[in-house]
């Protein structure tokens, strides 16, 4: 299951007789939720993108902007006292300044989820609500259902179809929080849009598609709009969820909240009056859909950087795309520009996709020797884990280990290893622990080296090399049976202790015969 | 999928491991020939104890550092070379039709080995016995039978010394092997275990090949056993001393052989008459010994006395 969260904090005004306006942006993208969530692929490069367009158009210098990617709880604490003291210096310069704060990735209801860790979303708006900052606008583009084990709850409530309060001329003071879906929704992203639902619409409508008054300006209440109904309408006819933004408005004074200035771009595509329809504006270079648009009669006008792009435009049953090349300044987009192509799929729902599906382990492992009488065996494990989904793993690894044993006659050593694939079930206990159970198959080894105590007296007496020392190999099928419990205080790194009884069939001097064992193994994983 | 798991063994199986408790491949076995009468089908398990007699330092081994000479060094008494005896209980693994192996896996505890200038060398025994309460051990049996346990079945060939286990060890040549080699024409045997079988008149042979003789027991050695634990049936020491010139009070004489007579002191115990000593009036084999009271026997010799011409 897919969760995508945005949070983000944009607080624009169009200043009137205030100070000067100073922008800051807080931008935070995690991939990895808790253990039971699907790790997004999207949430770290929207946050990245949404940065990219608040610096070209959004009026926010690059220094007043903070990009946090997979961040610890600890470090998006810091990164919020640090912005609460740079506001507070803007603020003493008698500057109006407004704070946009986004956060993309897994969430629930009450909390952001940083991977194991988790922060309530009510503090961190405490916390910006209560800070210096004149205006803040946060965004939040993920779930809004609570899939937390320690709430059954759900409490899904469908908010609002929209609202919008009224707006004067001045510069608004307050908080607004954005939200990509409502209560009991979950957000989605997409493999097509390499970017979640919401925050692509959002994008779009930043780069000029939400411009409605095409007075070169986005204001909140456009982009709103905007992202509100194109997020509702794609997921309403082409995901397996309906999605409905959210958005609460506590603004004081007059003025219109302002997101980006298209007008100020250094580049842009205008559109001539003749392209109607649904229209793509992809980059050829990363072959990433950059904005989207449906204009009607009037064309429109989208800020995007230099370079090349294609254009796309589906009307009334067909498709037209052509390439355009954009330098600084405006370009204007004709229809002869765009040719007649075969009908391509576009914004069709992807497979859901795992960035970090191998888990790789290291680890010891002690337990009982396959040959009856040794000491117990101790050696390395390393193991590679393909997560299949939330529940099922597979799995194969390879163990080297050593035991030795004695006799009043004889001193053997011997290497023991093992190569065994298998499949896990994996069940949730918390939100950072995990309990398996595995069964395992696969070939086991062991290669035996003896010497005798007392080889210098019989050599001495004229025993050769073969009668003092003993070289054996042995490969037969091992079976096991994986219980194990796994701790992932990071969101990238885990441990796992398991215990794992097995039987394997090997040869000795008494025949072929089926032995049990068992042993325990404390591996380091690493999520690739 | 049984027979893949199988096809599967045999491929991969390279070579079979050995478990922890294994002793590995004997280093030497032993071929015992039973001659004379089949032994009795055991009670329990038939096994072998094994004595080795290491042969230690004195002037009698001395000697033989100087000389050659078998008869310039004589016939030692028990206070001219220090001996011990170490045992081993062994399994004995019956061989068609009337034979044995006996299976050794190492060579005997270096610490109960008496030695003379680094040079070991022991001579060894075998008693065959019925392992009744299947202890793994030759147990000592009361006099009166009564509390028996186990029963001695064959012994080493040993009275007429037609074979001999011998374990040699060392950097050095023992100086009593170089006396037998002159006396017996025996050669060298090569270190560790070998046996020797001798015959007056025939010659000596050497080896590892050579097979170890036992004889089905006597009622005097079961009788030695019974009394003497579990060493007195095969005293491979045992040898004919010079008579002395009086015998105690309580003595009893036996006829033995040609010249020969057992003695033994009557204490009052059953056991007393397996603790007899044999005397003879002359030396053995031809060899010259410094004795030869043919002529003037004892007192006490109620035997016959044959002279030779």
């Amino acid at each position: 299951m897919k969760i995508a969260a945005l949070v983000m904090a944009i607080g624009l005004t169009a200043p009137a007789a205030a100070g000067a306006e100073t922008r800051f942006a807080f931008l935070v993208g995690h991939n990895i939720g808790n253990l039971h969530e699907t790790p997004l692929r999207w949430a770290e490069s929207d946050a990245t993108r949404m940065l990219g367009v608040l610096t070209e158009i959004g009026n926010v210098r690059e220094d007043r902007a903070e990009l946090l990617l997979a961040p610890t709880r600890r470090e998006l604490e810091r990164g919020l006292l640090k912005l609460e003291g740079r506001i507070e210096e803007a603020e003493n310069r008698g500057e109006h300044t407004v704070v946009f704060f986004y956060f993309s990735g897994h969430a629930d209801r009450e909390e952001l989820h940083l991977a194991s860790e988790k922060i309530r979303i009510d503090e961190i708006e405490k916390i910006l609500e209560d800070g210096p900052a004149s205006t803040v606008v946060s965004v939040i583009d993920a779930c809004q259902n609570d899939r937390s084990p320690r709430v059954r709850n759900k409490g899904a409530v469908r908010a609002p179809s929209f609202s919008w309060p009224s707006e004067g001329v001045g510069a608004p003071e307050g908080f607004v929080r954005v939200r990509s879906a409502s209560e009991g929704e979950v957000a989605q992203e997409s493999d097509d849009l390499q970017g979640s639902l919401f925050t692509h619409h959002l994008l779009s409508g930043m780069r000029g598609s939400a411009d409605l008054d095409r007075d070169g300006t986005v204001s909140l209440s456009e982009v709103y709009r905007y992202g509100y109904n194109r997020t509702l309408a794609d997921s309403h006819g082409q995901a397996t969820a309906v999605q409905h933004g959210r958005l609460d408005v506590k603004l004081a004074g007059r003025g219109t909240l302002v997101f980006t200035y298209p007008r100020r771009a250094i580049s842009a595509l205008r559109f001539a009056d003749d392209i109607r329809g649904h229209v793509l504006v992809i980059d050829d270079t990363s072959a990433r859909i950059v904005a989207e648009s449906h204009l009607s009669e009037d064309g429109a006008r989208l800020a995007l950087a230099p370079g090349k792009y294609r254009i796309q435009v589906r009307r009334d049953g067909a498709v037209y795309s052509g390439l355009v090349a954009l330098g600084t300044g405006e370009r204007r987009v004709l229809m002869t520009d765009l040719s007649a192509q075969p009908v391509l799929a576009v914004l069709t729902k992807g497979s859901r996709y795992d960035p970090h599906p191998y888990v790789m382990s290291v680890g010891a492992q002690v337990g009982r020797s396959q040959v009856s009488g040794f000491d117990a065996s101790g050696g390395l494990r390393i193991g590679l884990d393909y997560r299949v989904s939330d529940s099922v793993r597979g799995a194969v690894s390879l163990d080297v280990g050593y035991a030795n044993a004695s006799n009043p006659l004889w001193d053997y050593r011997q290497a023991e290893t093992a190569l065994l694939v298998g499949i896990d079930w994996v069940g949730q206990v918390s939100s950072a622990t995990l309990l398996t159970f595995g069964v395992r198959a696969g070939v086991a080894s062991i290669f035996q080296s003896g010497a005798r105590s007392d080889a210098d007296r019989l050599t001495a007496a004229g025993y050769s090399a073969e009668d003092v020392e003993d070289r054996a190999f042995a490969l037969g099928p091992k079976i096991a049976v994986v219980l194990g419990a796994e701790y992932h205080p990071w969101s990238r790194v885990g441990w796992r202790l398991a215990v794992e009884p097995s039987g394997v069939w090997l040869e000795d001097r008494g025949g072929v015969e089926l032995r049990y064992g068992a042993s325990a193994v404390l591996a380091l994983l690493v999520r690739l | 999928m049984r027979r893949a798991l199988l096809l599967l063994l045999l491929v991969a199986a390279c070579g079979p491991v050995r478990a922890a408790d294994d002793r590995g491949d004997p280093i030497f076995t032993f071929t015992v020939d039973l001659r004379g009468e089949p032994l009795p089908e055991p009670e329990g398990e038939l096994r072998a104890v094994f004595g080795w007699l290491s042969v230690g330092t004195g002037p009698w081994v001395s000697c033989y550092e100087r000389t050659e000479s078998f008869r310039e060094c004589g016939l030692p008494s028990a206070d001219d070379y220090e001996t011990n005896l170490v045992l081993f209980d062994v399994p004995a693994d019956p061989r068609f039709p009337s034979g044995l192996e006996i299976p050794f896996y190492d060579f005997p505890d270096s610490s109960e080995l008496l030695e003379h200038d680094g040079a070991v060398l022991a001579f060894g025994g075998v008693a065959l016995y019925d392992d009744r309460n299947l202890n793994r051990e030759l147990d000592p049996m009361g006099v009166d039978g009564a509390s028996s346990v186990d029963m001695l079945v064959a012994v080493s060939n040993v009275t007429s010394r037609r074979t001999l286990a011998i374990f040699q060890e060392g950097t050095k040549t023992h100086p009593l092997l170089t006396g037998l080699e002159a006396l017996t024409s025996c050669s060298h045997p090569a270190a560790g275990y070998s046996v020797a079988e001798y015959e007056a008149g025939v010659g000596c042979e050497v080896g590892p090949d050579v097979s170890l003789l036992v004889t089905s027991a006597d009622p005097v050695q079961i009788g030695l056993a019974r009394c003497g634990g579990p060493i007195a049936g095969f005293r491979i020491d045992e040898r004919a001393k010079r008579p002395p010139e009086q015998l105690p009070g309580n003595a009893v004489v036996e006829c033995g052989a040609q010249n020969e007579i057992f003695v033994w002191l009557d204490r009052g115990s059953a056991c007393d008459r397996y603790r007899r000593t044999r005397y003879a009036l002359q030396s053995e084999g031809g060899v010259l010994f410094p004795w030869d009271l043919r002529d003037d026997p004892p007192d006490y010799w109620r035997c016959e006395v044959v002279r030779g011409s």
